[in-house]
């Protein structure tokens, strides 16, 4: 059985940050149009904080260094509570489905200042034996 | 640029161009900031599949990145 986990945590101010300097490049290049949206149009820091750290953790848990992944190939959907769902995408997909996972928990938490989650990641088979991929 | 983006916690100069940036300081999230201002600097895009850990490591490692788009620019 496969059984990974990833985990980040994220400044707001640092998501801040990257909204005053680069705006649209930033939402572009990071988050899905629908994160987007439910980042109250990309307006919300601590949403895109988090909808971050959820993508980095699940990045942590799939990744290997062979091939990069962009980051709005993982799209963080609708937060229950602590808990969000996960869909993968083109890479992201293809990552998964090489090391042998299925499915996915996702938990978030966030403060004022900070945002983090923890992923993990399961699966039948373990196609890539710890000790085989990167850290990211 | 990465005194600027990266957000170490030491002194830039103070680091070989082999040095580990990510051990020096440098988040996942500095690492977007990063990709985004040498994409507006030098005018290319990183494609998803250089979107990894080892392309934003180190100095030289991000020079390499960067000859890399300019040779499938020219």
């Amino acid at each position: 059985m496969t059984l990974r986990i990833g985990i980040d945590l994220v400044d707001v101010r640092d998501v801040e940050d990257s909204l005053a300097r680069f705006g649209s490049d930033y939402l572009e290049r990071v988050y899905t149009a629908r994160e987007v949206a439910s980042a109250r149009g990309g307006t919300s820091a601590s949403s895109l904080a988090a909808f971050f750290a959820a993508k980095e953790a699940t990045l942590k848990a799939i990744a290997t260094e062979r091939e990069g992944i962009g980051w709005n190939k993982i799209e963080i959907g609708t937060v229950h509570g602590r808990r969000a769902s996960l869909s993968l995408s083109d890479g992201a997909a293809d990552a998964a489905r090489s090391a042998g996972i299925t499915s996915f928990e996702v938990s978030v938490a966030r403060s004022r200042t900070h945002a983090s989650a923890i992923v993990i990641a399961t699966g039948a088979i373990d196609r890539n034996p710890a000790g085989q991929g990167g850290p990211r | 640029m990465i005194k600027a983006e990266a957000r170490l916690g030491v002194d830039v100069d103070s680091l070989g161009d082999d040095a580990d940036l990510y051990q020096a300081g440098m988040t996942s999230h500095a690492s977007v900031n990063l990709m985004l201002a040498l994409e507006n600097e030098f005018d290319v895009e990183f494609p998803d599949r250089m979107l990894k850990r080892s392309v934003f490591e180190s100095v030289a490692a991000i020079a390499a990145a960067l000859d890399e788009l300019d040779v499938q620019a020219a």
